[in-house]
């Protein structure tokens, strides 16, 4: 059956005691982090993260598509959000509830409109053939704080993803399997995360990362998305009693600074994936090998 | 009480395992079915655990949502009420159980608790078939005496699996001991006032008057659930958790 | 080599697991018995709802055929008589698949069907529904003779035909579906193959050896068993201290 079930009053008048006095059900400060981890997986464009008992996975996949016939020199850019009963029995199969319509506007305004993602530089040929990148997330188990865990995990894999290399002769294009030229990276101009914060007491209590049932006792919730140079890419309050301007731009100078936390954190992850995938130098000796001559004419598959 | 290794679903019980009886008749507990004439098939995996004395057998199942049984105690939560009855929650997303609005002690039409939506109970369970709506009541209908249930108001309540439930359960053995491995809520009295209302399905309600106690008991038992502690362990997080209050 | 299963990755769902094989990785979520809605409940049996999840983009008409043979798959396997107007209510999604090209579709949809019942079974265990029997799933591929279990991405690529055949804990079959061209011969010999592996995968190390025959079975890990044994045995753990 749809929508969570409402928590009592009893867990409802707790909570909000608890957050007068500055304390949280698990004993976090109010602007603390469940533990992030961040995961690779073997193919390149997979992105598994965990936010406290909170789990998406996004997936990043490509194909050759023919463009918008608007846009003819961009290529197509689609981030799909589904939440299934996975996560919770409360989300139903092909219903759009409002969280899932929330989700998904904001990941949309926070990564596709932002621009984060260039674009130009999947159009192969101009009107005709372009690559359809297409970003999947799937939410695993829901504990809260959804959103700021979603746009983690989707810049990680975007950044994470290789693009089959390409050769283009006039309208012919050649796009190589990845066994017969290495992948390419993506063009990423710059990573907007989101970081959401759940308010209470008209305002005057904000917390960041809230759990599932902190979420339910809210009064409202602002989400930012920033990326680490402090440029804002969108910043959304749905509703909710009116909170105060300098409370707005408390948030802000908040999230830069959870931002530039989740940045870093992306960066050395990928640092990490990449000596992992290149133990023992092996990249430099693959490539080598490519350049090499062959006898016959027939190609190398490695 | 004998254990025997783990049993898939639908595995028959070897006759050798069933325990002994005088009258020719088992009682079976959960996750056990019977199939005529005298076929005992498991429903789910899990240990088998026997009590000779009673002449049960039942399977102990590690996971699983609480399933309502007669005489359970729970926690429920009132959702909305209709005519004469409230309609409870007692897990969330299945049927509502009905709680009589005069199911409580020496309740009538006019001294009649008035519960709202989000309010919580503690009730037993009175009728529960698979066929009708689970009904549950405040009060022991035989002497018509409370005996603990009724209203619960203010504290918090805290989600356990409905395995560790049971633990909590278990009561204590001849030496005082609890026979479910779990002794937070013992070791914690000794120190700080509480009280506590454990549900079958799976929800404790404690209160003790203010808040930074009643989240000490609360973690507690949650973490015991999550993370296994033995008693040696608990011990060791009660005292961490203790120090800072005293 | 025979496949890992993890149970209870999950915290929301009522039951949880974890299949991976060579070929795909599959996470799948168990509910139940939950409230139904009026439009599907059914008045003496518990309504079977699956929905398989691929790993990009949205589903469509071959996962619906997946969910359909799954659906009446596990209607066998669950006790429905139980939970009258009840939903159970179970969700399969793919993490991991076979990389780029080569791979038809049809060979690729009967491999993904294996890992996909092996999966639901154990959410479902894990979930505490129910069962009437247990249930292996064996995947098998025929090449030029010669059958090959648990197939990787280079066997499935060459093959002639590929198999996935469910079987019960008596030995009996609950689903067969097949991919390629191939004669009754050889389809005699990838099930018999395939079940005295299935038999392997849930064999109590305790009891003797009992009517399984085809070679090699002794050798291989029961791992099904082992499996629910190790959650079975870490849920009873304090039983043992304290």
């Amino acid at each position: 059956m749809p929508s969570e079930p409402a928590p009592s009053t009893n867990e409802r008048e707790f909570i909000l005691a608890a957050l007068r006095e500055n304390t949280r059900l698990d004993g976090r400060a109010l602007d603390a982090y469940r533990p992030i981890s961040l995961t690779f997986g073997n193919d390149y464009g997979t992105a598994d993260v965990r936010l406290g008992k909170t789990r998406v996975l996004a997936k990043i996949s490509c194909e050759v598509a023919t463009p918008y016939p608007d846009r003819k020199f961009d290529g197509i850019f689609t981030i799909t959000t589904e939440l299934s009963p996975l996560a919770s029995p409360a989300f139903e199969v092909g219903r759009q509830d409002t969280p899932e319509l929330l989700l998904s506007r904001l990941l949309e305004k926070t990564i596709r409109r932002s621009g984060a993602l260039d674009t130009e530089s999947l159009c192969l040929v101009a009107g005709q053939k372009c690559f359809h990148l297409r970003a999947t997330l799937h939410v695993l188990d829901a504990d809260g704080n959804l959103v700021d865990a979603s746009c983690l995990a989707l810049i990680a894999a975007l950044l994470h993803f290789r693009r089959p290399d390409i050769e283009v002769h006039g309208e012919d294009v050649t796009v190589f399997d990845p066994r017969e030229r290495e992948p390419v990276c993506l063009t990423i101009q710059h990573r907007p995360f989101c970081v959401s914060f759940s308010y209470y007491h008209a305002g005057e209590v904000m917390v960041q990362d809230a759990t599932l049932l902190e979420e339910q006792c809210r009064e409202g919730e602002v989400v930012v998305s920033m990326n680490r140079f402090g440029e804002v890419a969108q910043v959304a309050k749905y509703g909710g009693p009116p909170v105060d301007g300098l409370s707005v731009l408390g948030c802000m100078s908040a999230a830069l600074e959870r931002v530039k936390g989740f940045d870093k954190m992306v960066t050395e992850k990928l640092k990490e994936d990449e000596k992992r995938r290149d133990a023992g130098g092996l990249m430099a000796e693959l490539s080598a090998e490519n350049e090499r001559p062959v006898e016959g004419g027939d190609r190398v598959m490695l | 009480m004998a254990t025997t290794s783990v049993l898939l679903p639908g595995e028959q019980i070897p006759p050798s395992d069933l325990p002994p009886t005088k009258k020719g008749t088992l009682t079976l507990g959960p996750n056990l079915r019977h199939l005529p004439p005298s076929t005992i098939l498991t429903t789910t995996s899990g240990s088998l655990h026997t009590d000779p004395k009673k002449a049960a057998l039942w399977i102990d199942a590690p996971h699983g949502r609480y399933q309502p049984s007669v005489g359970d105690l729970v926690v429920a939560q009132i959702h909305h009420g209709s005519t004469d009855t409230y309609h409870c929650a007692l897990t969330p997303h299945t049927a509502y159980a009905l709680l009589g609005q005069l199911a409580f002690e020496g309740a009538n039409k006019k001294t009649r608790p008035k519960l709202e939506s989000g309010d919580l109970v503690y009730a037993r369970v009175k009728t529960a078939s698979k066929w009708e709506d689970v009904e549950i009541e405040c009060f022991n209908s035989s002497t018509g005496k409370a005996d603990g249930l009724g209203p619960l108001k203010g504290g918090m309540v805290f989600n356990i699996s409905p395995a560790f439930a049971r633990r909590l359960m278990m009561g204590t053995d001849k030496e005082g001991r609890s026979k479910g491995g779990v002794v937070v809520l013992e070791e914690v009295g000794e120190k700080v006032k509480f009280e506590v209302a454990v549900g079958r399905n799976g929800r404790v309600w404690v209160d003790s008057g203010n808040v930074a106690a009643t989240l000490v008991v609360g973690r507690l038992l949650m973490g015991c659930d999550e993370k296994g502690w033995s008693v040696e362990e608990q011990r060791r997080e009660i005292e961490t958790c203790l120090r800072p209050m005293f | 080599m025979p496949p890992t299963l993890t149970l209870h990755p999950l915290h929301r769902a009522d039951g949880s697991a974890t299949h991976t094989t060579p070929l795909f990785t599959i996470l799948a979520a168990a509910n139940g018995p939950l409230e139904v809605s009026r439009r599907d409940e059914l008045p003496e049996e518990a309504a079977i709802e699956v929905n398989v999840r691929p790993c990009s983009g949205v589903g469509g008409p071959r996962e619906r055929w997946m969910e359909g043979v799954i659906t009446s798959l596990l209607k066998s396997l669950v006790l429905v008589n139980m939970y009258p107007r009840t939903l159970v209510q179970v969700t399969l999604q793919v993490t991991k698949e076979p990389g780029m090209g080569g791979l038809k579709r049809a060979v690729k949809d009967v491999a993904l069907l294996a890992g996909l019942g092996n999966a639901a079974f154990a959410a479902l265990v894990d979930a505490g529904v129910a069962l009437g029997g247990t249930m292996v799933v064996g995947l098998g591929v025929a090449r030029e003779g010669e059958v090959v279990v648990e197939p990787g991405e280079k066997e499935l690529l060459g093959c002639g035909s590929v198999h996935a055949v469910a079987w019960g804990m008596r030995g009996e079959m609950l689903m067969a579906e097949s991919a390629g061209r191939f004669g009754v011969e050889e389809w005699e010999g990838v099930a018999g193959r395939l079940r005295g592996d299935a038999m392997g995968a849930i064999k109590n190390d305790e009891e003797d050896g009992d009517d399984v025959m085809d070679g090699e079975v002794g050798q291989k890990e029961p791992w099904l068993r082992q499996a629910l044994g190790e959650s079975v045995r870490d849920a009873g753990a304090w039983r043992e201290t304290g």
